[in-house]
């Protein structure tokens, strides 16, 4: 009954066309401008055109995701092969100490962490939240890399749940080269390709380690979320 | 030399009746630069009192007469990017759906302010003026955002022989003044003004210079209460100076 | 925060304390300059941020002028997904909703991520009269939930306040260490919330978007306590004002940037997340309950304005706070509402009520700052201007005003009349002589901290005449 209530204010609201030189305002500026498009594809245009530019190739892709990685404080790496990506999460696992990991039914994790002398928490079937915050670390897979943002997209299937990103103190994202895109918008369309008309619950575009600066604005990271996070992508 | 120009010279009301010296100025340096210039002496205000106090219908009646003494006009020289703002940019508004609104936005289009009108019309950037000092430039809010001017009066400070320019971080700040916001909200009015005087005395300048009156008289006014040794000037007064 | 009730005196009290405090407001400023010169350089790697601009605030209009159908379309496809809509009217409803929903779960404590649409609608007292634990998990908002005030900024609740003055609250309310080290300050506080998602029934978020096409809400932020508040508790509500809608899942690749750079001067805050329901059948955690409380609460009263609508397209950024000389000098606590700043104060008369709060539309040199950064390019500073149209056209200016609006027009369209007004003018400077200074003075509110020059002795009109 309100929800017919409310539909029916606002749409007596909008029989009334918004004014005409209001509406010119948010179309006009004092600079000369290229040409947008009309509606959506003006987004899309947007989003490729205007947006900071990050280059064409996968080298230029992964040069952009450094530099902005940098800045963010993730720790990027990109090893050759599974093997080498399996021996840097070991050297973390020492230099971290890490003793009881966090991660899921997935592939390319699976692979990297079969051989880390560690106890492990899957939460690709029923787990304990408390004993997952117990956790050093939780380490996931991704729906892709996101070069003008340096993000990491995931889903609550590519990372295991909703939880194991963000509740352990350090996250670590396991990765492909062949998932690096350009822009959000090609992830987004990733995600719609792969789960066509049944999305996922959580989506998320993560960029960079849990930060404030709620306090005077003094950077802090790991506000509440991890205090580190690590891509590692493969890049043969 | 250039053609020789008819300016109609529009002076603001508070111009009119508490700094006239500015006008005359401006009409000094126009006429230096060999243009013709006179003064419809109908003129009062451009309605902008009532305007900017939600007033719209009174301020349209001043507009009106606005019209009326200026319709012959090719080329109206304003020493104030407000008042220009008042007829170029809301005097359109004010007459949205009336049969004039097509001789407004025509007016609007010959109407300028002191420095755009020497700039961007007269292609003059040097007018031969002489000053010795430091200046920093204080924007107004109705030139700088409504009618986009920041260079303009710039370079002419630049071509002011002995004078040097110095940005301060808050030019673009605004002053204070907004009409009848500085009576209503004195306090706040008065704050904004002592940011000013912080960001311009930083600068260690002799004079702030503003194409404005109206922040001239807040700026001014506040400068000269806190006993400042900063000198506030119009545009036109420095671009007088020989 | 003065006890007055009176929205404009309380505003002026507010304000006379506030200016005065130069420390405080030279504070602010530092702080806001920080601010500045980050946004600064995240506008710089746009290759074009104007036409950005542009192209957002584009979804938005498409968005409001099309908000019946995408509203619906929103609410159906969550529902699709197990969600459940709530369609609130008013405030009341609205905690009403919420309150049922706990109630119906035997819920304890509630922990919430930053939400203002919760503060619109007071739903902290509700919830704490009602005898349930209430949480910020924000830490800015912890903060003044902490100092039992409202957030002074929409986007930066605790920005008023010093480390040291945290470190006070912090062992006074936390019985933490002594330490004005924010690094420190900050863990303490997660120390403390972590525990508190954990044990936690209910999460209340709010929702930066609602995504009409895929039917999700999208929430942005820097610190995970989202997240965290919309991945453990077994029920995730979220509030949000039915003006939050977009068309599109992908129009967000262009939005959530610009509201990240525009409002804290990152290219993208940390976590953005999109959230389409309760856990589904294939899924192994997450709520198993959604409730999307959608609020009206006035917004359909500024949607039949046809120039104000514009209003609407507000993706709460922020920065037309950061950079409002009027902000910056008067501070958030001022404005006495949720929403601060030049957007609060072309809003909030519309939300709630033009009489009590024009002075808000006002209190504003229109300098056109705001509008100038608006990454949706809303016309905020005419909006100010238009609402002082309405409440003049509606007599609310009172009379002296009208009687002086009515003088000033008869004066500027005779110009005979405009002569002799100004001798007269300098006539009467000449006779008030004695009463200058003092409080009767019609020039007090100015002369008291600034100078005025004496009427010239030629104005320019007798000039003119003299020189021909």
């Amino acid at each position: 009954m309100s929800r017919d209530a409310i539909l029916g204010r606002v749409r007596e609201a909008l029989s009334v066309k918004t004014d005409a030189h209001v509406r010119e305002v948010a179309k006009k500026s004092s600079h000369s401008l290229p040409v947008l498009a009309n509606g959506p594809d003006g987004r899309t245009q947007a989003v490729k055109e205007f947006l900071p530019f990050v280059g064409e190739s996968l080298e230029d892709h992964i040069a952009a995701f450094k530099v902005l990685s940098d800045k963010l404080q993730t720790e990027f790496i990109v090893v050759p092969t599974i093997d080498s990506a399996r021996q840097t999460l070991d050297e973390l696992r020492q230099k971290h100490q890490w003793e009881r990991v966090g991660i899921h039914d997935h592939e390319l994790v699976q692979s990297c962490v079969d051989q880390l002398p560690v106890e492990f928490l899957n939460t690709s079937s029923n787990y304990d939240a408390h004993a997952l915050e117990k956790c050093d670390v939780g380490i996931s897979g991704c729906d892709a890399l996101i070069a003008q943002t340096a993000s990491a997209l995931v889903t609550n299937h590519s990372a295991g749940g909703r939880a194991l990103s963000v509740l352990p103190p350090h996250h670590v994202v396991v990765a492909d080269a062949s998932q690096m895109v350009t822009t959000m918008a090609d992830g987004f369309a990733i995600i719609r390709e792969k789960h066509h008309e049944k999305w996922p619950s959580f989506i998320s575009f993560i960029t960079g380690p849990s930060r404030t600066a709620d306090i005077e604005r003094v950077l802090v990271l790991g506000a509440h979320g991890p205090k580190k996070l690590t891509i590692i992508m493969i890049s043969e | 030399m250039e053609t020789a120009l008819k300016i109609s010279l529009f002076i603001p009301c508070y111009v009119d009746q508490l700094s006239p010296h500015i006008g005359i100025a401006m009409v000094n340096v126009l006429e230096r630069l060999g243009h013709e210039v006179n003064y419809p002496e109908g003129q009062t205000c451009c309605g902008q009192p009532a305007f900017n106090s939600g007033y719209f219908p009174e301020a349209k009646k001043v507009a009106d007469h606005f019209l009326d003494t200026f319709a012959d006009a090719d080329l109206v020289a304003v020493p104030s990017g407000s008042c220009t703002a008042m007829i170029r940019k809301f005097y359109p508004e004010l007459y949205q759906d009336s049969p004039q609104a097509k001789e407004v936005s025509e007016l609007g289009g010959r109407v300028f302010e002191f420095t755009e009108l020497l700039v961007n019309q007269l292609g003059v950037t040097d007018v031969g003026a002489k000053l010795n000092g430091t200046a920093t430039y204080h924007d107004g809010c109705h030139g700088l955002r409504e009618l986009g001017i920041q260079d303009a009066p710039r370079k002419l400070l630049e071509n002011v022989q002995g004078l040097s320019l110095v940005e301060m971080d808050e030019a673009q700040s605004c002053c204070g003044f907004g009409g009848t916001f500085a009576i209503k909200f004195p306090q706040i009015s008065t704050a904004m003004t002592q940011v000013k005087l912080g960001s311009a005395t930083q600068t260690e300048a002799d004079y702030l210079i503003s194409g404005d009156p109206s922040c001239l008289m807040q700026i001014g006014g506040y400068f000269s209460r806190q006993k400042s040794s900063i000198q506030c000037l119009h545009i036109a007064e420095v671009l007088d100076q020989q | 925060m003065s006890q007055s009730t009176n929205p404009t005196s309380q505003f002026q009290t507010d304000a006379n304390r506030v200016t005065a405090d130069v420390d405080r407001r030279s504070f602010l400023r530092s702080s806001l300059r920080g601010y500045q010169t980050t946004r600064n350089a995240t506008q710089d790697r746009f290759l074009n941020y104007e036409s950005a601009r542009i192209a957002a605030g584009d979804a938005k209009w498409e968005a409001i002028e099309n908000l019946d159908v995408y509203l619906a379309q929103f609410a159906d496809k969550l529902e699709a997904r197990g969600a459940t809509v709530h369609w609130c009217s008013d405030s009341e409803e609205a905690r009403e909703a919420i309150l049922d929903i706990i109630k119906q779960h035997d819920a304890k404590s509630v922990i919430k991520s930053k939400c203002m649409t919760t503060e619109e609608i007071h739903l902290n007292d509700l919830l704490e009269k009602e005898g349930f634990e209430v949480v910020e998990s924000d830490l800015g908002e912890f903060i003044v939930q902490l100092r039992d005030e409202a957030p002074y900024h929409f986007v930066f609740p605790a920005m008023h306040l010093k480390k040291e003055e945290i470190n006070t609250l912090f062992q006074e309310k936390l019985k933490s260490i002594n330490t004005d080290d924010p690094e420190e300050l900050t863990m303490v506080a997660r120390e403390v919330l972590r525990q508190k998602y954990l044990s936690a029934d209910i999460g209340i978020s709010g929702a930066n978007f609602g995504v009409a096409e895929t039917g999700m809400i999208s929430i942005t932020e820097n610190e995970g306590n989202a997240r965290l508040t919309t991945s453990l508790p077994k029920v995730h509500i979220a509030l949000m004002g039915i003006e939050k809608i977009i068309p599109r899942l992908e129009d967000l690749a262009l939005m959530l940037p610009m509201l990240a750079t525009a409002g804290t001067g990152q290219h993208l805050t940390c976590y953005n997340s999109q959230l389409g329901g309760p856990r589904q059948d294939d899924e192994i955690d997450g709520p198993v309950e959604m409730h999307v409380v959608l609020l009206d609460n006035h917004r359909t009263r500024l949607l039949a304005d046809p120039e104000q609508r514009d209003a609407l397209r507000c993706i709460r950024c922020g920065a037309c706070l950061n950079v409002c000389p009027i902000f910056k000098n008067v501070g958030g606590h001022t404005y006495g509402t949720t929403y601060q700043g030049p957007i609060g104060s072309v809003i909030t008369p519309h939300l709630r009520g033009l009489k009590d709060w024009k002075h808000l539309s006002h209190s504003s040199s229109l300098c056109g700052a705001c509008s100038e950064t608006c990454p949706v390019k809303i016309d905020l500073h005419h909006h100010l201007l238009r609402n002082r149209r309405d409440a003049a056209g509606k007599g609310q200016g009172g009379l002296a005003e009208k009687t002086l609006m009515l003088g000033f027009t008869i004066v500027m369209r005779r110009p005979w009349l405009y002569r002799l007004t100004g001798r007269l003018g300098k006539l009467g400077h000449v006779l008030t002589k004695p009463i200058h200074g003092t409080r009767i003075d019609p020039f007090y509110a100015w002369k008291k901290t600034r100078d005025l020059d004496d009427p010239a002795k030629q104005s320019f009109k007798q000039y003119w005449k003299s020189r021909k």
